[in-house]
């Protein structure tokens, strides 16, 4: 069935096509039934159609991609770029808008760069984790990747939206240092000191003469990004890998408070992540062997479940890296911090050392273990989280724990909940909905349990960290402060930089013809 | 400066058997080499797509290269819809000639 651009006829879009094919090759340009489908979210919390592409165009490079440009302003063609295609759990390869026409970049695919002496590396949107820890390897880098536990996406990508790992370089976005960028009208612009002609430097520090633009083109369709600097890590002398079972439900508040100090002093020298109790029952198996009753599994089954495997209500795990004094003192802290804290909880202890072979808890190797756990719920399964970012405080983090474990109990839903301390001063909670992707009445049930936590969320002043595209016009209003003054503000830049909106409209809430149509343009 | 494409990682041959077959991709690249570079990560043995089709597949068949029955075309079709908690994989990441090398080296393999 036939998908079209809003606003275009059958007509000018097959024009606009054979002018696609003309510029970059017929065999880049996919518009068969089952090409379409290759770019459908797999996974999404409703009906798929909703966010259907009308095309997809695979460009070489920045030339291909001006030449694409020129003709989506000139027929008002509204494009969706992706780089992998694996934003899983957050649209996949679909577009926000359903029409829209799929900027496939990967085949712009090159390593660019690695720097052993400073560092860095410069890579392309289509590079995954996979490519980019093969040529880490191939050359036996002294550098370390930081990846998310899923590696199929791509480098570029994953920090454009913020995606997090698991060393101290674990906030992708913080990594980035200096892109490439094509705007819209096909100007090619590059950031930092990327803009000084024969420099050595793009990459050596993030803030120029002038504002700094990195983080303005993440989590955005201002332009699209064609190249970008990332910071790596240097191996580091040694590892410990942290274990802390918590058993006890009452001391969620004590443990955030423990953590908080020691992750801002940074003795806790790399994320965290908490997982409540459901979380820590689904390794290896699916929902239906362990629970066959209504709604969630009961608080009672969970204590069950949990003492079969040995576990606590709460699991804190997270690597520290340094020298082997240096663990010591960290563990030391540590210990201390929880044997006066929260005296119940037990802590195990892995080490490495330089040397040593890697093994599985380091997070140091590609893979694909999100994958596993789709079908938790039932099959065939998907899920879409609800991310608020919040202060690792105490109170505030058990106010906000409380409220989604209320909703996701009221709504039938196994409260899946881990929080992870990505930075020294912000916890990112990310609750996951699981569901039967072609059971309508749970996906509406999801659907409506997340626009709940919205809600409930807007009530105490919280904001998301990242949403898939279904959900992009109801996390963008919680940003209420000024009369909506910041999204205002991203619209403004939208339309300066992009007067007929074709890049990603819709995407974080900007640029939304929606709005377009309702404003009479 | 180097071009990589793959999109999947390059995969330890171990427990790849030593079966060779004609299909091939533009590039030379038999069916079965592209299956282990593009595939291997889930489903050679202990893969994800080996422990999840554990459980829906006859005993013994949950590695694709031990199944006794897959047809090419059922193998395309997976491919570029997805199946379970499989995503699917588009032609900019996997031509249709890579695809069908796979499939075929699947199919004939046995």
């Amino acid at each position: 069935m036939s998908v079209l651009p809003p606003g275009l006829t059958q007509e000018t879009f097959d024009q606009a096509l054979a002018e696609f094919r003309a510029a970059i090759g017929p065999q880049w340009v996919f518009t068969s039934d089952a090409d379409r489908a290759s770019y459908l979210d797999p996974f999404d919390i409703g009906d798929q159609d909703d966010h259907a592409s009308s095309a997809a165009l695979a460009p070489s490079g920045v030339e291909d991609c001006r030449k694409i440009l020129e003709i989506a302003n000139r027929y008002r063609v509204p494009l969706w770029p992706i780089s992998m295609g694996k934003n899983l759990a957050y649209g996949t390869a679909a577009p926000e808008m359903r029409g829209s026409v799929i900027l496939d970049l990967k085949r712009m695919n090159r390593i660019l760069e690695i720097d052993e002496e400073m560092g860095t590396a410069v890579v392309e949107p289509g590079v995954s984790f996979f490519d980019f820890k093969a040529e880490l390897d191939r050359r036996q880098s002294g550098l370390w990747m930081s990846g998310p536990s899923h590696s199929w996406g791509s480098v570029i990508g994953n920090a454009l939206e913020h995606g997090v790992g698991y060393t101290p370089y674990g906030q992708h976005a913080e990594t980035i240092c200096g892109m490439e960028v094509m705007l819209a009208d096909g100007s090619l612009v590059r950031t930092g000191l990327g803009a000084v002609e024969g420099t050595r430097e793009w990459q050596a520090y993030r803030w120029p003469f002038g504002p700094g633009l990195d983080g303005m083109f993440t989590q955005s369709n201002f332009g699209i990004v064609t190249k970008m600097g990332l910071c790596l890590m240097p191996e580091p002398e040694g590892m410990a890998g942290v274990s802390i079972r918590i058993p006890d439900r009452g001391d969620f508040r004590a443990l955030i408070d423990t953590l908080r100090p020691l992750r801002m002093t940074d003795v806790i020298n790399a994320p965290y992540t908490i997982a409540n109790g459901w979380r820590q029952i689904t390794g290896g198996r699916v929902r239906s062997e362990v629970w066959d009753g209504p709604g969630a599994i009961s608080r009672e089954r969970m204590e069950e479940l949990l003492a079969e495997r040995g576990q606590g209500w709460w699991s804190v795990i997270f690597n520290l890296f340094d020298s082997p004094a240096g663990l010591d003192l960290r563990l030391e802290k540590i210990r201390q911090a929880f044997s006066q804290n929260i005296p119940g909880a037990t802590i195990e202890v892995r080490r490495w050392e330089q040397g040593q072979p890697k093994e599985s808890w380091m997070r140091q190797d590609v893979s694909l273990a999100p994958l596993g756990v789709v079908d938790w719920g039932g099959n065939p399964g998907g899920h879409s989280d609800f991310g608020p970012i919040v202060a690792p405080l105490g109170d505030r983090a058990e106010e906000v724990y409380a409220i989604i474990e209320r909703r996701f109990l009221e709504y039938g839903k196994d409260p899946w909940i881990g929080m992870f301390g990505i930075s020294s001063r912000a916890l990112i909670f990310v609750a996951d909905m699981f569901y039967t992707r072609t059971d309508a009445e749970e996906t509406e049930r999801c659907r409506r349990l997340f626009r709940q936590l919205c809600a409930d969320m807007t009530g105490i002043g919280i904001g998301l960290y990242r949403t898939h595209l279904r959900f992009m016009d109801d996390a963008v209003a919680m940003h209420g402060w000024g009369d909506h003054a910041l999204p205002k503000l991203n619209n403004r830049i939208k339309a300066a930089l992009d007067p007929n909106g074709i890049l990603a409209p819709g995407k974080q809430g900007i640029g939304s013809w929606n709005d377009k149509e309702e404003e009479g343009q | 400066m180097r071009a990589l494409v793959c999109t999947a990682p390059l995969l330890a041959i171990a427990g790849a058997l030593a079966v060779t077959q004609g299909a091939q991709a533009e590039d030379g690249r038999s069916g079965q080499e592209l299956f282990l570079e593009r595939c291997g990560a889930c489903h050679l043995e202990g893969g994800f797509g080996t422990r999840v089709l554990s459980r829906r597949v006859p005993e013994g068949q949950a590695e694709l290269e031990r199944r006794e029955v897959l047809p090419a075309s059922f193998t395309t079709t997976v491919v570029r819809r997805g199946i379970g908690s499989m995503p699917q994989i588009r032609p900019a990441e996997l031509s249709d000639a890579e695809l069908q090398a796979i499939a075929d080296y699947l199919e004939k393999r046995r």
